[in-house]
């Protein structure tokens, strides 16, 4: 299972708004509660815990927070592109992948954050993705 | 007679690899011939996630804790399911890639056929090979059977699954 099998298009949010950390981890988080019926905080809270064991930034403009919630079913991807860089733990953050999965669906949670990895791993595929002007380029590039 | 006398199924957290299972049951059943279901524990994708500084050293220990609890789950899932029909199944589990744990076992066991759930869309090319069902295809010494998602295999389970 990868990424793109999974990712929601209407959770992909081009430019995002925030301009900073706890903006951004609010905006992509309400998306995700949204879609579910669930108050944001439920999300927001979740990855807050884990941020405060150490940042998600994991350099070359990329952040990946990440929990576990038990109101998800399965495992769920928001993705924001910043316009302009975010101060993030110290990082200049461009790109956000928040995945949120299941308690009882880690396999699927380590499958997806893994192939967010690869696919961050690639100099190229990152600047794509910093550079994709609108909702539907960021699309293309992942499914590449 | 089959050609077949000592199968494995590859078994993974996903539904296709249950429907695989079944089959892989009702084979041995209908073949009388050994039937092993194997669950690999993906420590590999687990250090990665660490060298990629997503997973601080305290994640990867407690997920590999829950995908014990997991593979250990699916596993006495299958094993009973192996049981209401008269077969009888030898269960395995392992740490490391699924790839080069799969493989060193058929070459240890002399396994004859492995079974599997089916291979997703390709849905990205760049994640063409980067499952564990592509690269097992590809890369086992032996035959391998892919199961189709079939609702006649579900029905013969229906009674296990309630």
């Amino acid at each position: 299972m990868t990424l793109f099998d999974i990712l929601d298009k209407n959770l992909v949010q081009v430019p995002l708004r925030a301009i900073n950390k706890e903006e951004a981890i609010n905006e992509l988080s309400s998306l995700i509660a949204e879609k579910h019926g669930i108050p944001t905080k439920v999300i927001s809270d979740g990855v807050w815990n884990r941020e405060q064991l150490g940042s998600t930034a994991i350099g070359d403009g990329v952040a990946i927070p990440h929990c576990k919630c038990k109101d998800i079913d399965k495992c769920e991807v928001a993705i924001g592109l910043c316009r302009e860089p975010i101060n993030y733990d110290g990082h200049q953050v461009k790109i956000i992948f928040m995945v949120i999965a299941n308690p009882d669906n880690s396999a699927l949670h380590v499958q997806i954050l893994s192939s967010i990895a690869r696919l961050c791993t690639s100099n190229v595929c990152r600047n794509l993705l910093f550079e994709a002007p609108d909702k539907n380029s960021l699309l293309a590039v992942l499914s590449d | 007679m089959t050609p077949y006398q000592n199968i494995l199924v590859y078994l993974d957290s996903n539904d296709s690899s249950l429907v695989a299972a079944m089959y892989g049951i009702l084979l041995a059943k209908e073949a009388k011939c050994d039937i092993t279901v194997m669950y690999v524990v993906d420590t590999k994708a687990l250090s990665y996630l660490v060298k990629s500084r997503i997973f601080l050293d305290e994640e990867h220990d407690n997920y590999e804790k829950d995908l014990m609890t997991d593979a250990n789950r699916y596993l006495n899932q299958v094993e009973k399911m192996a049981t209401r029909k008269g077969v009888k199944l030898r269960v395995e589990s392992d740490r490391g890639s699924a790839v080069s744990c799969v493989n060193s076992y058929i070459r240890k066991e002399n396994i004859d056929l492995l079974i599997m759930g089916s291979v997703s869309k390709i849905q990205s090319r760049r994640e063409e090979l980067a499952s564990d069902e592509d690269r097992l295809l590809r890369m086992v010494g032996c035959p391998v059977l892919i199961v189709r998602d079939d609702e006649r295999i579900w029905e013969e389970f229906e009674e296990d699954l309630l």
